[in-house]
């Protein structure tokens, strides 16, 4: 998609709306004291959820689909990360004091207008993230703006502080249960919803940019992947708002954006063609067709595959639809990967449509039977579904209901980012009518003493700490602002603090060597935690190895080869070495090359150099060993010439 | 603008709210002194001791608490409307099903939310029942009947009385088993009292409750009314149970014998505990086991007897380091006929009780012992103190649980006048509710 020319924002209408979830760096969860940990536990129980029923007629469609699944949810848990509040055996407790301080101290920031009662509510989700059925949260903010110095404007409108608890972990799902483990239930979680921006989509990865640099610069957000999720809601055209849930690394939300706005931007276009076909409502309000007798002793895996335990096989006819469904404007963006995203949501692998048949082990014959039992005509295509009969027909109306609103353009809905930047059905949108007051817990009084205290402790902003840090430390502004960004300050700080080590060399091997190392492949950069890091500068400082061993090190434990700095550097065989051990090494190095020295002369420097450094390297300053092979070489060169005088 | 629908707002914000002819759950619009404006459905008041703080539902959903003092006026958008909780049929359930009376003392056993509002509303005919809980429609056919509607705590022994009066007629009019929906706090207690007034029941009457509240999807209601509906349509047993959540997990309910049952913990779904002995069975699914030794159901209603009084001048009494004799000296005070201790250890109260404990007995006042370990029984000729204790005429109530022994105390102080008679009564194991033997 590189190729195409860059999207318009103002042309092409596109509205963005971040919201920005951070885990606060509480020392308890919101609702309860345990402490924050990862854990899996060997407790283990399975539950089920019933949606609490709203008005009739007011049925939330997500709630509703999540409740038919009719799926066991099971829940581990351990005892040093959850309680029986997480297994939701025992009421809340009040909300963590620091916690909603901090949502304060984020609101006032941002210049929201503070609630003067904070009413924790409960939000239902029932696709067992949550072992009560909902999750809790609470308004804390209305209104305000956050500055933003990049933008294409210079202010954006702030809509909502909110503070809620973090939903269970998922940590498995296989046919009829999920798995959840609770040691991430009830994390403080500050939400920030931005109000829509048209901007393009590297200015809004600089508007979520700037305000996680708000965030971070209260030095009480939770850093590193998980802690941070952005869910950004996108339209184009005035079309329905599309939001997509997910996007765990900062880098990946202009790509999400790009990829949504083409997206709907086709679907608009798509639209179009459909209606100029003159297909309307009624077209796409057929009723599916049984086919399974069309396929007795098929030769398609797909389908027989569906057709196993008494699945049944159904058709529905599309009226001049042929050649749309499959229809590719650019890589990725098809009608049929759309229907098919929806037919994995009802957990059905194969949706078959007329554009791609005969193919897939589906022959000439069989889509010729199918053809005559729907009556479709030259223009006409059909879609194709093999499974159990009652969720076959439940995900028939569902594609059909698609099919019809892309009459209208891209339909509402929710997506889920991919590692790739792309998007991919989720769910229906959940309605609005999801929200009732947490009873279990009497509102919160603010008041203005209260502010006050806050007001207080309100840390400098980000442009003054990167100033301090850059005139601190005696590094540049940039590489200031780099260690800011990244999740290692504090530790900088100490490294700088305990050894006599060059700030800025710390500044580039907690970025620029980290970076590196996780561009490669095969790395488990988790394995590096903070401890080792402290321990690889310790060592780099009391000279044990040198710069240059810092990144095979951290990539032979990333490769899992070790499991700490002095095991990598063995393994490695890059302990320090003396000058000494080094003057024999360059010695040998001569000794084998004697010939080339012989010829060459002084020229044979480089080569001899190159040889020795593939002995040495990590285990000896580079400058070092240049220096002494230009000597040990000259002092090898005078005495050959003295040799050959004589 | 009357009390009713001010939900709870006084001056100043009720005068705000007259102007604009405004009331809770109208959608209102809020025109701050910073010049914006803020939308909402207005709910009542939440906290009385701030009565400044006007409470709003924004288009989002959230509740926020704003104050009066940041409010220059509100203005009425439009009138609420009333949430429309539809009333269904009630299905017709397959033909053949037990009958079961489904009797409700102010529980909620299912509910409804109003999101608009957030209000949340008790589901109380059958027909409501079967729209929440459609899985009762397949296992019984299902009447119900709301008795009172108080929360467990404020029960009396004379709500037991009128309680079992409603089982009796459920049970004389064929039911095929009665189902109690009960708050959790006291439902051992109404339990005991129950098996107590409802001699020889041919069928079986199951209390039940939940612990998670109905409102919430995790909630263990209607997982608990399933079990005990479908006991009490078809368990061959007959007598008074306690059906609860087993354990952490969905897939099990406990079935507790109505006199050996006891609130053990404060929230967790398995609350309900046989003490003293192994619960009476389980329910796994639409599997009902039950252990051996039960009366079976009957169709006959030969020898089924109401016994509702119910004496409210009982004590139960929980003995602890410096309790005062001064408590029982007011209890006689108060014309007390019947005192139950929660002694210490083994069934022990201090020295300093004996005077007013042995003007109890001489007054003719029943006074019994039993033990606040929960677990085990009382045995009273083990210490001096015991032994003391029964030379003043404490009747020991071996492993009976304090709670059951308040229950039949004030049960046999309904129908009996004589204490001895009473005493050695309370020694009887007339309903399971006295073991001799407890397992290793």
């Amino acid at each position: 998609m590189n190729s195409q020319p860059a999207l318009d924002p103002e042309k092409i209408g596109l509205k963005v709306g971040i919201e920005l979830h951070r885990q606060l760096q509480a020392e308890r969860k919101l609702f309860c004291h345990c402490p924050i940990g990862k854990e899996e536990g060997s407790v283990s129980f399975v539950r089920r959820l019933r949606p609490s029923q709203s008005e009739l007629g007011e049925v939330d469609p997500a709630a509703l689909f999540e409740a038919q699944k009719e799926d066991w949810i099971k829940y581990q848990a351990g005892q040093n990360f959850s309680c029986i509040v997480e297994a939701d055996e025992e009421p809340p407790h009040d909300p963590d004091p620091f916690s909603i301080e901090t949502a304060l101290m984020i609101a006032l920031q941002l210049d929201s207008k503070v609630v003067d009662e904070i009413h924790v509510m409960r939000k239902m989700v029932i696709d067992g993230s949550n072992t009560s059925g909902f999750q809790r949260t609470m308004v804390v903010g209305l209104g305000g703006t956050l500055r933003w110095k990049n933008g294409p404007q210079k202010e954006v409108g702030v809509q909502t502080v909110t503070l809620e608890e973090d939903a269970a972990r998922n940590i498995g799902e296989k046919p009829g249960e999920r798995i959840f483990s609770l040691d991430r239930l009830g994390v403080p979680l500050i939400e920030i919803s931005l109000s829509p921006v048209t901007a393009s989509p590297a200015q809004v990865q600089d508007l979520a940019m700037s305000l996680g640099r708000l965030l971070k610069a209260t030095g009480r957000v939770e850093r590193g992947l998980g802690a941070i999720r952005q869910d950004v809601n996108i339209s184009v055209m005035n079309g329905q708002v599309i939001e997509v849930k997910g996007v765990q690394q900062l880098e990946l939300i202009s790509k999400v954006v790009e990829f949504e706005a083409r997206r709907q931007l086709w679907l608009h276009e798509l639209a179009s063609r459909v209606r100029e076909r003159g297909i309307n409502e009624t077209d796409l309000t057929q009723s599916p067709r049984e086919l399974t007798h069309l396929f007795n002793g098929t030769g398609s895996r797909v389908i027989a595959a569906g057709l196993k335990n008494g699945g049944v096989a159904l058709g529905v006819k599309l009226p001049r639809m042929k050649g749309l469904i499959s229809l590719e404007p650019s890589e990725g963006l098809r009608l049929g990967r759309e229907l098919a995203g929806i037919a994995r949501f009802y957990g059905l692998g194969g949706l078959l449509h007329s554009d791609e048949l005969p193919g897939l082990g589906v022959t000439e014959g069989e889509v010729s039977s199918v053809k005559k039992a729907l009556s479709c005509g030259d223009d006409d295509a059909f879609l194709l579904l093999v499974g159990e009969s009652t969720r076959l027909r439940e995900c028939i109306a569902a594609l059909l209901s698609r099919l019809r609103q892309s009459l209208r353009g891209p339909p509402a809905e929710t997506r889920a980012a991919t590692p790739e930047g792309e998007t991919r059905y989720l769910r229906p949108r959940p309605g609005s009518a999801r929200m009732y007051p947490e009873t279990d817990i009497l509102p919160i009084e603010i008041t203005e003493d209260v502010l006050h205290r806050v007001r207080k402790k309100i840390p400098k902003p980000w442009e003054e700490q990167v100033e301090a840090c850059s005139s601190t430390y005696k590094i540049s502004l940039e590489q200031a602002e780099r260690i800011l960004d990244s999740d290692y300050f504090e530790l900088f700080e100490k490294v700088c603090s305990s050894t006599k080590l060059s700030p800025s060399v710390v500044v580039s091997i907690l970025t620029d060597t980290l970076t590196a190392v996780r561009r490669e492949e095969g790395m488990d950069v988790e394995r590096i935690t903070e401890e080792l890091l402290f321990d690889l500068f310790k060592q780099l400082s009391e000279g044990k190895l040198a710069k240059e061993a810092v990144q095979p090190v951290l990539e032979s434990i990333s490769k899992g080869d070790a499991d700490d700095v002095p095991t990598a550097l063995a393994r490695l065989g890059v302990q320090k070495i003396t000058v000494e051990e080094l003057r024999s090494i360059i010695g040998d190095s001569i000794k084998e090359n004697m010939q080339l020295v012989e010829k060459k002369g002084e020229a044979a420097f480089s080569p001899i150099m190159g040889t020795v450094m593939a002995r040495v390297r990590g285990r000896i300053d580079g400058s070092i060993v240049s220096s002494e092979v230009k000597s040990i070489l000259l002092k090898v060169i005078n005495q050959k010439k003295s040799e050959a005088k004589k | 603008m009357t009390t009713e629908n001010s939900g709870g707002y006084g001056d100043p914000i009720l005068s705000f709210l007259s102007k604009a002819g405004a009331k809770v759950g109208d959608d209102v619009i809020l025109e701050m002194k910073d010049g914006n404006t803020i939308e909402g459905v207005l709910l009542p008041q939440t906290t009385y001791e701030r009565p400044t703080i006007v409470t709003l539902k924004l288009p989002n959903g959230y509740n926020v608490g704003l104050s009066i003092n940041r409010i220059s006026s509100i203005t009425l958008k439009q009138k609420g409307r009333e949430p429309s909780f539809i009333h269904p049929s009630k299905p017709a359930s397959a033909s053949g099903l037990p009958n079961v009376t489904i009797i409700g003392t102010g529980g909620t056993i299912a509910s409804r939310i109003d999101y608009r509002t957030g209000g949340v509303k008790p589901a109380l005919t059958a027909e409501e029942l079967y729209l929440l809980v459609p899985e009762l429609s397949g296992l019984a056919d299902i009447t119900t009947k709301a008795v009172f509607n108080v929360y467990s705590e404020n029960l009396t022994p004379r709500h037991w009385s009128k309680l079992a009066e409603e089982v009796a007629s459920a049970v004389m009019e064929g039911a095929h088993g009665v189902v109690v929906a009960h708050g959790t706090d006291t439902m051992h207690y109404t339990a005991a009292a129950l098996t107590f007034a409802l001699e020889n029941l041919p069928v079986p009457v199951v209390l039940v409750g939940s612990q998670r509240s109905s409102d919430r999807p995790s909630s263990d209601s209607a997982i608990n009314m399933i079990g005990a509906v479908r006991f009490a349509a078809h368990a061959q047993v007959s007598g008074v149970f306690v059906v609860m959540h087993a354990g952490l997990s969905d897939t099990s309910l406990t079935v507790h014998l109505g006199v050996r049952v006891r609130k053990l913990h404060t929230s967790r779904r398995d609350a309900f505990q046989t003490v003293n002995g192994t619960p009476a069975g389980t329910i796994k699914g639409e599997e009902i086991s039950l252990r051996p030794g039960f009366a079976p159901r009957r169709n006959s209603f030969d020898g089924f007897t109401l016994h509702s009084s119910f004496d409210e001048k009982v004590s139960l009494v929980k003995v602890y380091p410096g309790i005062s004799p001064s408590i029982i000296e007011g209890l006689l005070d108060s014309g007390c006929r019947g005192i139950v201790f929660e002694g210490t250890g083994l069934g022990h109260a201090p020295r300093h009780l004996f005077d007013s404990i042995k003007a109890a007995v001489s007054r003719g006042v029943v006074v019994a012992m039993t033990s606040q370990c929960i677990n085990g029984s009382v045995r009273m000729t083990v210490y001096d103190t015991g032994r003391d204790l029964l030379k003043l005429g404490v009747v020991p109530l071996g492993d009976m649980l304090s709670e059951v022994a308040y229950a039949k105390l004030s049960w046999l102080l309904g129908h009996h006048n004589d204490p001895a008679e009473i005493a050695r009564l309370m020694r009887s194991n007339l309903r399971g509710e006295l073991a001799d033997r407890r397992l290793i």
